[in-house]
């Protein structure tokens, strides 16, 4: 049987944070909308932008940001049951996962940019630049904050013992997961519906 | 959130998402099916859902951040489809 305090809902992470995942998840959802109503006025425009995107790099993309979720949960679990060096490991996986996200869709831009296409190419480039480039900075800020509370992770400075518990930890990876929420519409809607 | 339900919902994301791929490369998604499109958003609905509800731990969470991110995840998921439907 439960106790009580586990039955009481509860939010995990900061009002904080959930407050700026509140605004972010407002702002892509403008940005989300505006690509869909440009593709309906311009329909050529983005079958052909979208025909030039190979597929399997938005889907290892996918993988990726999931299973840095996964490693960002576990992470949370560890910490939770006093687990400091297994809460680091798995830290650094989300990590890894992170960083490999950075580095192919780099190297996505990069063969773009050599094709010519660019933020004033078309509308539909426009889009893609500022859709894909806004969620990359998200994802970027979110690897520097799970960076910077690794050492301490790894010290045990997020547990059960201590007075705030793992609720720093619980933060970061709120703001992780919700990167990795928007994402999961992001590729459907750039990638894979055309 | 046991290390099991983590690793059930990672798989059931890996699951969605061959699915969305598969349908993708196959051209079905392009060559305008409704039904295929809605699949691939409902997918996308149910993958962030899943992420939102274990892995943010709305299940336990206050009702009014439950109908927030839920609420998003259903507007936004909506106005795309009908959206794409128009096109």
């Amino acid at each position: 049987m439960l106790s009580p305090a586990a039955e009481t809902p509860r939010l995990h992470g900061d009002l904080a944070v959930w407050l700026v995942v509140s605004a972010e998840l407002f702002t892509f959802a403008i940005l989300f909308v505006l690509f869909a109503v440009a593709r309906l006025r311009e329909p050529e425009v983005f079958r052909a932008g979208q025909a030039t995107l190979a597929l399997w790099p938005g889907a290892v993309n996918t993988v990726l940001l999931a299973s840095g979720s996964a490693c960002v949960a576990l992470a949370v679990h560890a910490a939770r049951s006093a687990q400091a060096r297994r809460a680091s490991c798995w830290l650094m996986g989300a990590i890894v996962c992170g960083l490999s996200f950075l580095g192919l869709k780099s190297a996505e831009y990069a063969d773009k940019w050599e094709a010519g296409r660019a933020l004033d190419s078309d509308t539909f480039w426009m889009f893609y630049v500022m859709l894909t480039g806004f969620h990359f900075l998200h994802v970027a800020v979110a690897v520097v904050l799970l960076a910077l509370v690794a050492v301490p992770t790894r010290r045990g400075a997020y547990g059960p013992d201590r007075p705030q518990g793992a609720h720093t930890l619980e933060s970061v990876g709120v703001f992780w997961h919700m990167v990795d929420l928007l994402w999961m519409v992001l590729f459907p809607l750039v990638y894979v519906l055309r | 959130m046991s290390p099991s339900r983590i690793l059930h919902t990672w798989l059931a994301l890996l699951g969605l998402t061959a699915l969305t791929w598969w349908l993708g490369e196959q051209g079905l998604a392009a060559a305008g099916h409704p039904l295929v499109r809605l699949s691939v958003l409902v997918f996308a609905a149910a993958k962030a859902r899943l992420i939102a509800w274990e892995w943010m731990e709305l299940r336990g969470a206050p009702r009014l951040w439950q109908r927030i991110v839920g609420g998003w995840i259903a507007t936004v998921t909506t106005l795309i489809a009908l959206l794409l439907a128009r096109g």
